[in-house]
């Protein structure tokens, strides 16, 4: 019975003309969307590959220079790009590829894809996750909307319900069809993607990103798909089903992912760039706690110096005591940054939180957070980026200050190959976010997903109890 | 095989059926008659299941529609006045499809064979329904019927619009099945053919069945005549 129904669904899609070209034409869109960001995806990565190459010949072309000019020569951080940002940029545009890493600050990313292209692109860009999360759903809405209302309006409903079908069968059976073709279309992204992450030699993990990509868009178009026919199921002509689904489609698809990241702005604010940058230089001059100023830290430090090696005065140090100094004064304006990142950072978590809580009012909000995460684009793969450029900068600082500390006291500072001296730091920077860690940060949104799944369906099935309604 | 029992129905404040008792024996053609709003298809709708009565009980081969909407829906056929169609599908497709919803698969063979019964040239067979003509459709419908070997049959208004050879070959198909023993109940505006067809009349008005005549009396008599007069009552 199921089958039959199913068959059926299937050669009434395929046969109707609009479906057909509505399916071609999203199809084609978003592949040819996903290709589009494969090639860019490839170029940038190129592009990092090569300005890492130029950073570290720069670095070890300075030569046999003085350590502290070196730490202020200062080196780049380069982004890394998952394969799976073709699939879904998600903040890749929005924030920066690249920390400039120099001795005394910690510098704010920079170089945003969106800056080097026009106005227009940066806008909206068409991707294979908009096709997927925008497009999607209106070809469901426009290819489902007429199941049961439609059939009502033409009275072929009440000659299937007088065949002895159960209403809750007839559902599942055009459920199962019509997910059949979104599982279809899915198909055909995952087969793209996994293509391009075999021709890439993408490590095992990445094609597991993919699959929980696609099960996380498989539940958000089922969703829409149940719902779409729960909502057929209620009306009886076409016309007030389409009405009701265009409007929920653009309530849940464009509305709330719009607003929702304002109000949450709103709620949870962050300072402006300058404030942020006044705020830190705040903490590094007057102390973390706004009352030890940087002289009285100064003085502390040659006492304690002075303390450890037994004399009395600072040129009798048996080390530099200038080394000492930038060795201290990193330390504490990393400290300084390190309060006002974690506040700044603390602030986005709760922005995100809140959009989360949002999450009943759009499938689409948990969907975002849920691709944007396994694609390794969203704010939490940002903020690995930067602790582990953060973690590097310290390092290399700290060595080349190590240098200083170790020059002659009392003299000019020595002038040293600072490519060896740092040659055993680990460029750690770059580390990609382990699918462990994702999904610690993302289980939930996929919780999320399944419980919009389950209500829609849960839906549907009520629905089609009361389909005799319309006969 | 067709039973209803002091079957009432309301909607808000309109009287739709009151107090209504029917039978159609097995091999029995019943039309019912009466004017728009008398309660026709609101009484076929009640054996479909389609309406719960807000009184009295509708049986069909002695089970009972509420609790058993599923099975009596599988002992019943149905052709309603317009019969519509998936118009990408072609006849034949259109009638293993329902075939298949009532639970019953025939080969292509057996498919043409039972659109040939009803009289729909075989040329039309494989060819889109969106092209067909009320009376081809209708012809469809009738086929879907027949294809569910169902004990009984419903008609909601199934001659309206046909022309009168259509009509002539769905009166004989009718005798047909009444011949093989199913019970139809047929609700119709149609005098002329009620009085050629059925074993019984009923006329109503208003949700009241105010006067019911036998195969004898039907013969004998001016069914219009009487049909007006009940009208008037």
């Amino acid at each position: 019975m199921l089958s039959t129904i199913m068959r059926h669904q299937w050669q009434q899609a395929l046969r109707d003309q609009r479906v057909r070209w509505l399916a071609i034409a999203l199809i084609l869109a978003g592949l040819a969307a996903l290709l589009s960001g494969l090639a860019r995806q490839q170029r940038l990565s190129a592009e990092r590959a090569e300005a890492i190459r130029a950073d570290a010949e720069a670095w070890s072309r300075q030569g046999v220079v003085d350590p502290h000019g070196a730490a202020h020569f200062g080196r780049t951080a380069f982004k890394p790009i998952s394969l799976l940002s073709a699939l879904d940029p998600g903040l890749l545009d929005h924030i920066g590829s690249l920390v400039r890493l120099e001795a005394h600050k910690q510098n704010v990313a920079s170089g945003r894809p969106s800056d080097a292209g026009t106005a227009l692109t940066a806008f909206v860009p068409f991707t294979a996750a908009s096709a997927l999360q925008i497009f999607a759903p209106v070809l469901i809405i426009l290819t489902g909307f007429g199941v049961f209302s439609g059939e009502a309006a033409r009275q072929i409903l009440r000659l299937e319900l007088a065949a002895g079908i159960p209403p809750r069968v007839l559902l599942m059976g055009r459920f199962l069809a019509l997910g059949g073709g979104v599982a279809g279309v899915l198909g055909l992204f995952g087969l793209a993607g996994a293509v391009g992450l075999w021709l890439t030699d993408a490590p095992a993990p990445d094609f597991a990103r993919l699959g929980l990509l696609l099960v996380g868009y498989g539940a958000y178009l089922l969703t829409f798909l149940a719902l779409t026919l729960g909502i057929s199921a209620l009306c009886v002509s076409a016309r007030p089903a389409l009405a009701g689904l265009l409007a929920f489609w653009l309530a849940t698809v464009l509305l709330v992912p719009r607003i929702g990241p304002s109000l949450s702005a709103q709620v949870y604010p962050v300072p402006s760039v300058p404030v942020f940058a006044n705020q830190v230089s705040e903490s590094i001059d007057d102390g973390l706690d706004g009352h030890d100023p940087r002289h009285t830290r100064m003085d502390r430090l040659r006492a304690r110096a002075m303390a450890q090696y037994g004399v009395t005065r600072i040129e009798d140090l048996p080390v530099n005591f200038g080394g000492l100094a930038l060795e201290y004064g990193e330390a504490a304006t990393t400290r300084a940054y390190q309060q006002h990142f974690d506040a700044l950072f603390t602030n986005y978590e709760r922005q995100s939180r809140l959009l989360q809580a949002l999450s009943p009012l759009s499938p689409r909000l948990p969907l975002q957070g849920w691709s944007a995460g396994l694609a390794e684009t969203d704010f939490a793969a940002h903020r690995a980026f930067l602790q582990d450029a953060e973690q590097y900068r310290y390092a290399f600082v700290q060595a080349l200050n190590q240098a200083v500390v170790r020059s002659t006291p009392g003299q000019p500072r020595a002038a040293v190959r600072v490519a060896d001296i740092t040659a055993e730091v680990d460029r750690a920077a770059g580390h990609s976010v382990t699918l462990g860690e994702t999904w610690r940060r993302q289980w939930s949104n996929g919780v999320l997903l399944l419980t919009w799944l389950g209500f829609s369906v849960g839906f549907a099935l009520w629905a089609a109890g009361r389909l005799h309604r319309l006969s | 095989m067709l039973f209803a029992e002091k079957l009432h129905k309301r909607y808000g404040s309109t009287v739709a059926l009151h107090a209504l008792d029917l039978s159609v024996a097995p091999g029995e053609l019943y039309a019912l008659l009466g004017p728009n709003g008398a309660g026709k298809t609101t009484t076929i709708n009640c054996f479909l299941g389609f309406l719960a009565p807000d009184g009295g009980r509708v049986t069909i081969d002695g089970l009972d529609v509420g609790q058993h909407p599923l099975e009596t829906k599988q002992r019943l056929a149905y052709i309603p006045e317009q019969v519509n169609l998936y118009g990408h599908f072609s006849a034949a497709e259109n009638l293993a499809y329902f075939a298949q919803l009532g639970g019953h698969h025939y080969a292509p063979a057996e498919l043409r064979e039972l659109l040939a019964a009803v009289g729909l040239q075989p040329e039309a067979h494989e060819r889109r329904v969106s092209g067909f003509s009320k009376g081809m459709r209708q012809k469809v419908g009738i086929a879907i019927a027949l294809a569910k070997r169902a004990k009984a049959l419903l008609l909601d208004e199934p001659t309206s619009g046909l022309d009168p050879s259509a009509s002539h070959e769905f009166s004989q198909l009718l005798a047909r099945l009444r011949g093989q023993g199913v019970a139809i109940l047929m609700a119709t505006h149609d005098l002329f053919r009620a009085k050629e067809d059925a074993t019984r009349v009923g006329i109503m008005r208003r949700g009241t069945l105010v006067r019911e005549l036998s195969a004898g009396e039907i013969r004998g008599t001016d069914l219009e005549r009487l049909y007006l007069e009940a009208m008037r009552a």
